[in-house]
């Protein structure tokens, strides 16, 4: 990593589509050499924030800076980035070396190390023997590959992706994520990662930004924003949360926080009712309404210990006043930029 | 789906009833244009090559001939200018009134042949430009863009948008774009497009009459003025057959390749 220096600089960026605002007033750094998710649900602005510094999209305000250069009004093929297309994106009529070689060869880069180069990063994704093949011939993961090759090959110093792996399959994904993250280590070139999966976005990234509504809610480390959500749309968004009103805010407490029975170091108790039991595998999902009528979600690992809890059945539940947060209390989850 | 064993046999019948009667007199003319026997006479007797011969030495017919491929090239080549800058502009951008100018656009093709030469007739006069190849190319153009815009239209939507924008992000500017990356994946439609276009022009004869200066004839206009004097009528029969080849050619292409290009899209 280059130090703390800063790659990607936005400046009370806007976008607006007629009356619709899709990025509203954003401010945020997106340190070198660091893996940054950019987590909403569908229309929250994130995609077009990617458009924005690619460049796809001219901002309606603002100012976007790569590596302390203002490239707000450039064309995306002036800015230093490259991008991995959520539908991939490879040109049908060329085979998977004429894809990777393609901007090495709109950049007039010699021929012999334009061959160099593509072998090189064909390799990086295990992909050394396809470079004949056309697009069409590829499953869903190997045209993932090649788009990324295809980026990665001009060694941008930003890398935008576009829910890069949403097209593939739970297993497949789960793969390619351990890959992406691998390849970027490799590389160190910034990552910025575009998906609605919070799962992704948790495993994935150094920090995360979550958007809603064209706006930043917060930005932090995945470990911030899972521990000290700063609103309560992070606090659902990003995982599940419980969440009730006291007197000075808004609290949350993790589900898996909560456990049945009564723990010897929890200092709040609750007696309540299981009204829904969802069986998820490695754990068992409770509903259960409180006696004070508050409705909580409580998570038990399946250990094969424990003894069955049923729909209907009257339950204590115990937990620890410091595992609930209060939701904003924390002030350096708010930092979008890098002083 | 299932089909009785009866109904199978009909149909087969049937099709090959419709085959018969579309391309019989085709060949029958093919026939004629090869036979000793004169006129449109049944049986058709005997072969020789003299009316070949006579119609390449006439030069009534190979200046009607030349006249033809001249406005068809003209015409094909001003359609796919206008029809894919056209397509371009409608698929692209969405804009007020965008669905009228589709519409008026295609709209020439189910205009009736008569009603746009009388109309292109009585406008030149108008305007004071006097009937030449001019006026023949521009008539022509009319019902040719639509050939080329239905063509280029439906491949444009095809293609993704993110294509584009993954070559400006590699880098490539708007011409290096174009080259690389929108002619190559618009090539086979272009082709199509312009060889039906081409096909078009070569046999049309309604507006060609109502725009064609008196005395220009081209092939379709001879043919017409030729086939009932005895005398020049091996000569037609030998100018149908040739125009049955030239035109099938571009068609069959144009068919082939549209073919072949939604064959090897992924």
């Amino acid at each position: 990593m280059q130090g703390n220096s800063v790659a990607v600089r936005l400046r009370t960026l806007s976008k607006r589509f007629g009356n619709v605002v899709a990025v509203d007033d954003i401010d945020l750094d997106v340190i070198a050499g660091e893996f940054f998710a950019m987590l909403g649900p569908s229309g929250s602005g994130k995609t077009t924030m990617l458009r924005l510094i690619a460049g796809f999209e001219l901002p309606s305000a603002g100012t976007i800076e790569l590596a302390g250069r203002d490239v707000s009004t450039d064309p995306p093929f002036a800015r230093d980035i490259n991008t991995v297309f959520r539908d991939y994106a490879l040109f049908p009529h060329m085979n998977v070396a004429k894809n990777v070689e393609y901007g090495l060869k709109v950049k007039k880069v010699a021929k012999a190390l334009r061959k160099e180069r593509v072998e090189e990063a064909l390799a990086s994704v295990r992909l050394d023997t396809y470079g004949g093949r056309k697009p069409n011939q590829l499953s869903g993961g190997q045209r993932q590959r090649v788009a990324l090759a295809r980026a990665l090959v001009n060694k941008p110093s930003v890398l935008l992706l576009d829910e890069p792996l949403g097209a593939l399959d739970l297993k497949l994904r789960e793969e390619m994520q351990v890959e992406l993250k691998q390849i970027q280590q490799q590389v160190g070139i910034t990552f910025i990662f575009v998906t609605h999966d919070q799962g992704e976005a948790l495993s994935m990234a150094d920090r995360v930004a979550v958007f809603n509504n064209g706006r930043i809610e917060q930005v932090g480390t995945p470990t911030e924003i899972y521990e000290h959500p700063a609103t309560e749309f992070v606090a659902g968004f990003v995982g599940t949360a419980n969440v009730w009103p006291e007197a000075d805010g808004l609290f949350t407490i993790r589900p898996e926080r909560i456990n049945f029975g009564v723990r010897a170091d929890a200092d709040v108790h609750a007696e309540g009712r299981v009204t829904d039991v969802f069986f998820l595998g490695s754990t068992t999902r409770y509903r259960v309404v409180l006696s004070d009528n508050r409705q909580m979600v409580i998570e038990v690992p399946n250990t094969g210990s424990s003894a069955t809890i049923a729909a209907g059945d009257t339950v204590q539940a115990s937990w620890r006043r410091d595992e609930c947060r209060r939701i904003g209390s924390i002030e350096v989850s708010h930092q979008t930029i890098i002083n | 789906m299932f089909i009785s064993r009866g109904a199978r046999v009909a149909l087969r019948i049937f099709t090959g009833l419709t085959l018969l009667v579309l391309y019989f007199p085709l060949a029958y003319v093919a026939r004629l244009s090869i036979a000793t026997s004169r006129g449109f006479s049944w049986p058709p007797s005997g072969f020789t090559t003299t009316a070949w011969s006579d119609t390449w030495n006439s030069e009534s017919a190979r200046d009607a001939l030349g006249h033809s491929l001249t406005i068809a090239l003209a015409a094909s080549v001003v359609a796919l200018v206008l029809g894919s800058l056209a397509a371009s502009a409608l698929t692209r951008f969405s804009f007020f009134g965008r669905n009228t100018v589709n519409l008026m656009i295609v709209l020439p093709i189910a205009l009736p042949g008569i009603v746009t030469g009388i109309a292109f007739n009585s406008g030149f006069e108008q305007l004071g430009v006097s009937l030449s190849t001019f006026t023949l190319v521009v008539a022509h153009a009319t019902f040719c863009i639509v050939i080329v815009f239905n063509n280029m239209s439906a491949r444009m939507r095809q293609l993704p948008a993110s294509l584009e924008e993954a070559s400006a992000d590699l880098g490539a500017d708007q011409l290096q774009t174009f080259i690389y990356v929108r002619l190559p994946l618009l090539m086979t439609s272009l082709l199509a497009g312009g060889l039906l276009a081409f096909a078009l022009s070569f046999d049309e004869i309604i507006v060609t009459t109502f725009t064609a200066d008196s005395g220009y004839q081209t092939l379709p206009i001879w043919i017409f003025q030729n086939m009932f004097r005895d005398k020049s009528v091996p000569l037609v029969n030998v100018m149908a057959t040739f125009v049955v080849v030239v035109m099938m050619l571009p068609v069959y292409l144009a068919q082939r390749l549209t073919e072949w290009a939604s064959g090897s899209r992924s």
